[in-house]
């Protein structure tokens, strides 16, 4: 046993060693997980990175009503800028505007709103969305929304107080309680905003982690194998153990390199916290891969030759990714998609990852996780090992 | 040349259909220089890929020094060093770094390694290029770090798969030397090659192996002796003139037979036990003065014409050519045409 760890450093180091040779790799090392975090945390703009929106406005006949939900609009908006506003006519114009592209959505005061207020009902203020942008949408729908809603709050209140006042009644009750009898307050694990990028940058590490190892293994192996030096290592007294964990073991360590990269700049350019402890994290990306890697060998043994290898890993790799959660929380997939991700590795290594770094969850937070992670890699190793030493020996 | 080291019974590889190696039996001495010789895709790589345990047999059994390779394969393993057709070696890395990697996997100490390594590294004029990367090397220069690639765990058997593919006249004297300088230290070599020269010139016996099987097996002197006794050997006189006296004489000679080329020169072949004065005094006897003379001996690309009565050629494609003949191996395709 010793000796076939022995051997599994001599070949990792070897590995390595050819690694560090050559200069590309070493640069692609420390980029590619820069480049992985600042795309998978654009994927959402978050409320802060909304500027500038340009947007249209339609107010049909100006009214102290009206004016009222402007003068908020304006107001938030000095001390936000998230919109561009442009003023128009007509709800056609807004929309003849969002289909060239030249503002993202609108607002709509028309006739009908002063009228119906007037007439004592309720007044209906139109926000026009553009359904090719999903989400620049919802975050001006919501934003319109709360506006609106902030407004009419007011007015409800400033409404109710005058009426209490004009039935004489002293000392009443507060009328926000009864404009507004219930109320929620968001509390959460964590203080303060979240940032996608705490949401994104466990699963972009557990990614980057098990990308590099899905296709450095195959690359690793089939290479050899191609090349003839795999002869080498098969011919030598040792066992085919020894080769399997030299070769991953060399991908781990430029995994976790990569891992580490990803964290100090999540840390120091992305503002996300580590609640947890950092060696836990390192701990779970480790298991991560253990999971992973029994899946790469098997699909690298039953291929041909490195570039049916390459294929074959990442059509599963793409749909795995997806699918374990690493951009969209699971719980918004629809349940067919679900159910495929409680059986992927990828998804219980992100979230106990997630839940270390968000959470600050201790490692007995994380049993249920770490155990089925375990199995999973000891079942898929131990369909993988045959598989492998039978491809060796053709 | 008594005790053999490797006992191969009936061993079989099949691909699909399709018998790359069909059934072969037979056994290598220690301290001999065996050679397989064969067109392309005989089986000679196949067979030295199970012998070196990197494929497995579909039938039949070898065993190295008694070692079994289903049951002892790592101290067989560590008996035996190979010197693979496609190179054993890692490109970014320098010529000491792969032969110290190699060395490890078979647990040579290290004080021991380093000084093998480094010895090697002189004896094949590599040393001052040991710590530049392989990939800035020429193909005789990676051949050379493959050889001794095999020998840092210094194995008393040593597979070569033809070790001097792809090197130039003078590479591939010094490789054939130096496994000559290896053979007489008591290394028991067993190579492969698709030259019938350097079968010829290396081996203390030859296996000339085709489709798979092995068609004779003997000393290439024994090889080439049987196909003098069955043919006759082959002597080219060039002589000052033609007369009808002189061919007359030689005709009637027991077992000679005469070929006339043109140019004033002829062709003859005579059977064992004629004495070659007698030809001479045919000649003589006629007033025909000899300009030059010389004889050809069979060649082991005639004892495989004769075995399996096709040129020697590449199997897999079925063309008639000419086998790339290595530096001085180029006269015997003309000697071999000439006796026939
Ligand atoms: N992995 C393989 N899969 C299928 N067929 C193979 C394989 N390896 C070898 N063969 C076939 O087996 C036959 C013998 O091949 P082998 O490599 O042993 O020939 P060889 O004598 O070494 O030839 P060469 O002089 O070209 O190296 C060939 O017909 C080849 O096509
Ligand atoms: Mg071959």
């Amino acid at each position: 046993m010793m000796q076939v760890i022995k051997n599994a450093i001599y070949i990792g180091y070897k590995d390595m060693l050819e690694f560090t040779r050559s200069k590309i790799r070493l640069v692609m090392t420390i980029i590619m997980p820069f480049f992985m975090m600042i795309m998978t945390g654009s994927i959402y703009p978050s409320e802060s990175g909304v500027k500038n929106i340009p947007i249209g406005l339609v107010v049909e006949e100006p009214s102290p009503s009206s004016d009222l939900i402007v003068n908020s609009i304006n107001t938030l908006n000095d001390e936000k800028s998230f919109f561009e506003i442009k003023k128009f006519d007509s709800e056609a114009e807004i929309e003849s505007q969002v289909k060239e592209g030249k503002i993202d959505g609108g607002l709509i005061i028309s006739k009908e709103f002063n009228e119906d207020l007037m007439s004592g009902k309720q007044g209906e203020v139109i926000i026009f969305q553009d359904d090719t942008n999903p989400q620049i949408s919802s975050v001006l729908t919501g934003v319109f929304n709360q506006i609106v809603d902030q407004v009419s709050f007011s007015v409800a209140v400033k409404n109710v107080s005058e009426i209490s006042q004009a039935s004489g009644q002293e000392n009443s009750a507060n009328p926000l309680s009864i404009v507004k009898p219930y109320i929620t307050k968001t509390k959460s694990l964590l203080g303060g905003e979240t940032n996608y990028f705490q949401f994104v940058a466990p699963g972009t590490m557990m990614m980057v982690v098990l990308m590099g190892i899905m296709t450095g293994l195959p690359r690793a192996i089939s290479f050899e194998r191609e090349s003839g030096t795999l002869d080498g290592l098969l011919a030598a007294p040792i066992s085919t153990m020894s080769i399997i964990i030299g070769k991953t073991l060399a991908q781990i360590i430029r995994g976790i390199i990569q891992a580490t990269v990803i964290l100090l700049l999540s840390i120091f350019l992305f503002g996300v916290t580590i609640n947890g402890s950092i060696l836990l994290v390192f701990f779970l990306l480790f298991i991560g891969v253990y999971s992973i890697t029994g899946l790469g060998i098997a699909l690298t043994s039953l291929a041909p030759d490195q570039e049916a290898a390459t294929m074959l890993i990442s059509t599963i790799m793409f749909p795995m990714m997806f699918l374990s959660g690493i951009f969209f929380p699971v719980e918004q997939m629809p349940p067919f998609a679900q159910a495929i991700s409680k059986i992927l590795p990828l998804t219980y290594s992100i979230d106990s990852l997630r839940k270390v770094i968000t959470l600050g969850a201790g490692i007995g937070d994380l049993t249920s996780d770490i155990i089925i992670l375990l199995v999973f890699g000891t079942v898929m190793l131990f369909v993988a090992v045959p598989l492998f030493k039978k491809m060796m020996t053709k | 040349m008594s005790k053999s080291i490797i006992s191969v019974k009936n061993l079989t590889k099949k691909f699909g259909d399709l018998a790359a190696v069909d059934n072969i039996s037979f056994e290598v001495q220690k301290g001999e220089i065996f050679g397989f010789l064969g067109p392309n895709g005989a089986g000679k790589s196949t067979t030295l890929r199970m012998l070196t345990t990197l494929t497995a047999p579909t039938s039949g059994s070898f065993t190295i020094n008694g070692l079994n390779p289903k049951k002892d394969v790592d101290q067989l393993k560590k008996m035996v060093g190979l010197v693979a057709e496609k190179l054993i070696m890692y490109d970014y890395l320098s010529a000491r770094e792969n032969l110290l990697f190699f060395g490890k996997l078979y647990k040579v100490p290290q004080d021991i390694l380093e000084e093998r390594t480094d010895k090697l590294l002189k004896m094949i004029g590599m040393w001052e290029w040991r710590d530049h990367k392989i990939g800035t090397y020429s193909t005789g220069m990676k051949q050379r770090i493959n050889v001794i690639r095999a020998l840092v765990t210094d194995p008393d058997i040593i597979f070569m798969d033809e070790p001097t593919l792809g090197l130039d006249p003078q590479s591939t004297r010094q490789v054939r030397e130096f496994i000559l300088e290896l053979n007489k230290k008591g290394k028991t070599i067993i190579l492969t090659t698709h030259i019938m020269q350097e079968a010829e010139r290396l081996s203390d016996r030859v296996g000339i192996i085709d489709h798979g099987k092995i068609i004779a097996l003997d000393t290439p002197e024994n090889l080439k002796n049987s196909l003098a006794d069955k043919r006759g050997t082959g002597v080219e006189f060039k002589v000052s003139e033609v007369p009808a006296c002189m061919l007359d004489k030689l005709a009637k000679l027991p077992k000679v037979s005469v070929k006339q080329l043109g140019d004033n020169r002829i062709s003859i072949s005579y059977g064992n036990g004629t004495e070659v004065n007698k030809l001479i005094d045919a000649i003589q006897d006629c007033n025909v003065g000899i300009l030059r003379m010389h004889t050809s001996e069979p060649t082991l690309e005639d004892v495989f014409i004769d075995l399996t009565g096709r040129e020697f050629r590449d199997k897999a494609t079925e063309k008639e050519q000419k086998m790339p003949a290595a530096g001085p191996g180029h006269g015997f395709r003309k000697i071999s045409s000439r006796i026939r």
